[in-house]
């Protein structure tokens, strides 16, 4: 018997045993004693019912009679008569002595629930919710990736499924937070604390269980996937899946030039950008008690490889950062210190449109931001980049010019483009592999409505997910799955100290679009992205470091230690 | 021992009951000594402190006189009732109080003391400092509430019957006098009972509505060598100090809580050792925004009853905008009911109990209080003002209780979603906690907070 219907039988007793009082002495008997039933059943549904507690179940009932009194005698039964809207004061005087009626009821009824509570707990046992036992997950959603693609999986997920025992979310990432990479250019700027942007998975997702490793092999066949173990010699853990969702992201493409992978800086990290922050103070450090101008200049020269959104906004947030810490620097003078941008097209920002690209050029440019256009980084080494139309001497080379998708999913027998990106269908299903499920950017999506191929980028892949959690929903309900399509809202760059470039779609004109610059632009940015930075604690983290940057200078603290690197 | 000390009390408190009402002894003494021994026989477990004791104390005291009236008339009238019955129970109004003052008082805070002496291992420590300091505080606090009046010269809601002053400066000083009074005594009673803004704010309730039996009614007169009246009519005349006592008892309840609280927040929950899953800026945020939904939901419910006791119309003459109103302000109440009762109820008929007591509190500073004082600036606290709006408290019980429901079942999701448990008020509350007191408070609250109206009206 469910404790639902248990507790509605004992009510129903109870209070068809105590509603004699309201036939006997009510004056309306028949509905008063219908009304006495339906609330008691109501009250000892409500009520879970606890061993001998008469005089707690005496009064609490009792106490219900006041209200019951006023809801019957005041409301109900004149509604009933079809005197509604006469309840006033001297309908209350008049039915008075019926409060006593009711209270009277809520004692009889307190004291008969818990006595037939009792006499069934006697003689069938008692309720307990440990009876039934823990729910057992008979399915298992497994997430690879817990980037925005992955972690905004499992919080639809979570949504959707709303706490539904039968059914396990797992989340694999590699790291135990999300990295919100539009602030990532910030932290590599010292503009905010590297943790003020990566909320933690576990404490973002109610009750997804998150697994920090990396992925060593996934089988498709047996579905399980196996990440690496805590030690090398440890075996790895298998973890079983019945959907697996393929959120794996991408990693930097250095087009095989295994010299430059040696000795550029990574971008894709919140690791990367904190090396970066403290690479560009030890820099200052050395060139400050260094004589040589020639090796001043050197190690005062940072290049920037890749002219896309992400090295652009390095190149700004860079720039700042260097003009801001050299005062501290006496030694060390504007002229020696260069920000060089190296790019392989004509133009910065493919991204954007050319008027907002050339915009951002110009304005960097006002900066001191130097710019190689149409010229290939070629190769590095130590103290050297060197270019397709000649070469720079500097000791920090950060690699921003592409990426492609995790290479482990070229190993799996499954479709990819000629990148490595999976190959899914409008509803983001893998071809061909039911329960296998791919979005962000290790994936090939094509919008259901426009037949194009979806950007990789964390707003699509937001999108993406939300879309796939509604799928997932749905193929454990056997509903039919819907497909996905999302319309661009626009994009926005900060390219310099409050000054950034911003194209914001038109609705319902998709083909046009809005083109802000300079400090609007830059406004839109802050606003627009603290909007969508997740936790409101860390909204209040960056605001607050945002203010501070307004009246005090960068912080230059080195808190790591390079020779790791 | 218990038996011993439940009868002697009793015994006594019945002899005084006699002289009080100017009855038979040997009945006074017979009710007191029976009183006594049926607290101490069955309600002695749930009296684990002085302020638990008072609050069982006082609505046995009320739960009997009240079945009193139903037995008796139920033996001699059977089946037919009407306003004769009324003034039945006018009559027996001095035995209503008599029996709170001489017998739940006393025996429910003496079997309390020992209580809390025989569980002083269990319960949570006791600080007498912590304990007045945050009480007069929060009286003085409280008592400020009245100012505008006070200074105004011509009410003093705390001193109503203790008769006119020499000067205004007495009587400004005399006021705040016995706020800190009540404040410290609140403290001293409740300490251990305070867990949640909305559970202490039903103590506030509660222990100021007795304030209100004995201090107007009892030792006021005392003072001023006066005999005691005790009557309906007297009391009626004391109505509106009935509502500031209600008022006063709500704000000294929130302001005590957050007094008492506030260490607890900067330097206990602040610890990491003591960390919860969701920060206290979350909770507020969360508890705000379920109480919108609820406040919403609470606010469709009632407004029926809202219409048909004329209250919507009271507002604004347009039904549409009156509703509209309406609905605004029952989203406004329902997100003080999620910042009051968040974590207060661990099932939802608890909550339930909490929603009846929220609706009623609202009946008291909304129709009584504050509409009046933001449409005319003036407030009107007299029983004919509470006669008039007495049959919108139906609603008021009908909003809290809905907005309550909504409000758990969306706690319960959340909890259940997060698979997060709960707070530890879950084992303070009713039916899973044999010491909570809860059932008895809203037994003395909402019993006596739509009896006195009707009664005195």
């Amino acid at each position: 018997m469910s404790r639902i219907l248990r507790r509605a039988s004992i009510g129903l007793v109870a209070a068809g045993i105590a509603g004699v009082v309201l036939l006997k002495i009510g004056p309306q008997p028949i509905a008063g004693y219908a009304f006495g039933i339906v609330a008691g059943i109501g009250y000892a549904v409500c009520m879970p019912p606890r061993k001998h507690a008469y005089v707690d179940s005496v009064m609490a009932a009792g106490s219900f009679g006041f209200p019951l009194w006023g809801i019957a005698n005041i409301v109900l039964f004149p509604a009933l008569a079809g005197r509604f809207m006469e309840a006033g004061f001297a309908t209350m005087q008049e039915q008075l002595p019926d409060l006593f009626v009711w209270i009277l009821f809520g004692v009889f009824f307190g004291l008969l629930v818990q006595l037939c509570g009792d006499g069934v707990d006697a003689i069938w046992g008692k309720e307990t919710l440990e009876n039934a036992g823990p729910p057992v997950p008979s399915r298992h959603i497994l997430i690879l990736g817990g980037g925005f693609a992955g972690m905004k999986t499992a919080e639809e997920l979570e949504e959707r499924l709303a706490g539904d025992p039968s059914v396990s979310i797992t989340l694999v990432s590699e790291t135990n937070a999300l990295l919100f990479t539009p602030m990532l250019a910030e932290v590599a700027g010292s503009s905010l604390e590297p943790s003020h942007i990566s909320p933690p998975l576990r404490t973002s997702l109610s009750y997804t269980h998150v697994v920090r490793g990396s992925v060593t092999s996934v089988d498709l066949e047996h579905r399980r996937v196996v990440i690496d173990g805590i030690g090398h010699d440890a075996p790895g853990d298998e973890l079983k899946y019945d959907h697996l969702v393929l959120a794996l992201g991408a990693v930097s493409n250095y087009l095989g030039m295994a010299t430059v992978e040696k000795s550029a800086f990574n971008f894709k990290t919140l690791l990367d950008a904190i090396r970066i922050r403290n690479h560009v103070i030890e820099m200052f450090e050395r060139a400050d008690k260094e004589s040589d101008p020639g090796i001043r200049s050197r190690l005062l020269t940072f290049v920037v490889a890749g002219g896309g959104f992400a090295g652009v906004e390095l190149a700004g947030a860079l720039n700042d950062f260097a003009h801001s810490i050299l005062a501290d620097y006496r030694n060390l003078t504007n002229d020696e210190l260069q920000i060089i941008l190296v790019h392989s097209r004509d133009r910065i920002l493919p991204e954007l449109s050319e008027e907002l690209a050339r915009y951002a050029l110009k304005k960097m440019a006002e900066r001191g931001v130097i710019f190689r256009l149409n010229t290939r980084l070629t190769d590095a080494g130590p103290g050297k980049v060197i270019l397709s139309d000649g070469s720079i001497s500097a000791d920090t080379l950060i690699w921003t010019a592409g990426t492609i998708p995790n290479p482990l999913l070229k190993k799996l027998p499954i479709e990819t483009d000629k990148r490595g990106a999976v190959v899914v269908d409008t509803t983001l299903a893998v071809l061909d592999r039911p329960g296998l499920w791919a979005i962000g950017d290790c994936a090939v999506v094509t919008d259901a409505r426009t037949g194009k191929a979806c950007p990789p980028t964390a707003q699509f892949a937001i999108r993406e997910a939300a879309v796939l959690a509604r799928n997932i929903h749905a193929s454990l309900e056997g509903r039919p799955v819907g497909s996905f399509h999302f319309d661009s809202l626009g994009a926005l760059c900060v390219i310099g100290h409050q000054t950034a470039c911003a194209e914001i779609t038109v609705p319902f004109a998709r083909s046009k679009s809005f083109r802000f610059s300079g400090l609007l632009a830059w406004g839109m940015w802050r606003g627009i992205y603290l909007m969508k930075l997740p936790g409101l604690e860390r909204k209040l983290r960056v605001l607050t470091a945002w203010t501070l940057e307004l009246f005090f200078p960068r912080d230059s603290v080195q808190t790591i230690d390079l020779s790791e690197r | 021992m218990n038996l011993v000390l439940g009868f002697c009390v009793g015994l006594a408190g019945g002899a005084i009951r006699s002289l009080c009402l100017h009855a038979s002894l040997s009945d006074g003494l017979l009710i007191g000594a029976g009183f006594g021994i049926f607290f101490a026989l069955f309600l002695v477990t749930r009296a684990t402190s002085p302020g638990a004791g008072l609050i069982w104390g006082l609505s046995a005291a009320f739960l009997l006189w009240t079945l009193q009236q139903t037995g008796e008339s139920f033996l001699r009238i059977s089946a037919q009732y009407s306003l004769p019955m009324l003034h039945d129970i006018r009559q027996r109004f001095p035995e209503l109080v008599a029996d709170l003052i001489c017998l739940g008082l006393p025996v429910g805070v003496l079997l309390g003391l020992r209580g809390a002496g025989r569980n002083v291992d269990i319960s949570p420590p006791f600080r007498w400092g912590r304990a007045v300091v945050a009480g007069g505080f929060a009286g003085v606090a409280s008592g400020l509430i009245f100012g505008y009046w006070m200074l105004a010269g011509d009410f003093f809601p705390l001193l109503a019957g203790l008769g006119d002053f020499r000067s205004q400066t007495i009587a400004v000083a005399s006021q705040f006098g016995v706020a800190l009074a009540i404040g410290a005594t609140f403290g001293l009673l409740f300490q251990r009972d305070v867990h949640g803004y909305g559970s202490c704010m039903g103590w506030g309730v509660g222990y100021t509505m007795l304030c209100w039996f004995a201090g107007p009614l009892f030792l006021f007169p005392l003072l001023r060598h006066i005999p005691l009246d005790w009557s309906a009519e007297h009391a009626s005349e004391l109505f509106g100090a009935l509502v500031g006592h209600i008022l006063y008892g709500l704000i000294l309840g929130v302001s005590y809580a957050t007094f008492d609280r506030i260490w607890v927040r900067l330097f206990i929950q602040s610890d990491p050792l003591n960390r919860k899953p969701e920060g206290p800026g979350l909770r507020i945020l969360r508890s705000l925004q379920w109480g919108i939904a609820a406040g919403f939901m609470g606010g469709v419910a009632s407004s029926p009853v809202m219409v048909a006791t004329g209250m919507i119309p009271r507002v604004h003459h347009a039904l549409v905008e009156g509703l509209v109103l309406h609905l605004l302000v029952s989203v406004l109440i329902g997100m003080n009911f999620g910042l009051l009762f968040r974590d207060e109820a661990s099932n939802i008929g608890v909550g339930i109990g909490w929603g009846w007591l929220f609706g009623l509190m609202w009946w008291y500073a909304g129709p009584m209080t504050l509409l009046p004082l933001l449409t005319t600036g003036e407030i009107d606290w007299r029983p004919s003002a509470a006669a008039r709006l007495l049959p919108s408290a139906v609603g008021h019980l009908i909003y809290g209780a809905v907005t309550a429901l909504v409000f758990l079942s969306m706690e319960r999701r959340f909890s259940s979603r997060s698979g997060r448990v709960l707070r530890a008020w879950r084992l303070q509350t009713n039916t899973s906690n044999p010491f909570s007191p809860a059932p008895a408070l809203w037994m003395f609250v909402l019993g006596l907070g739509i009896l006195l109206p009707v009664l005195l009206g």
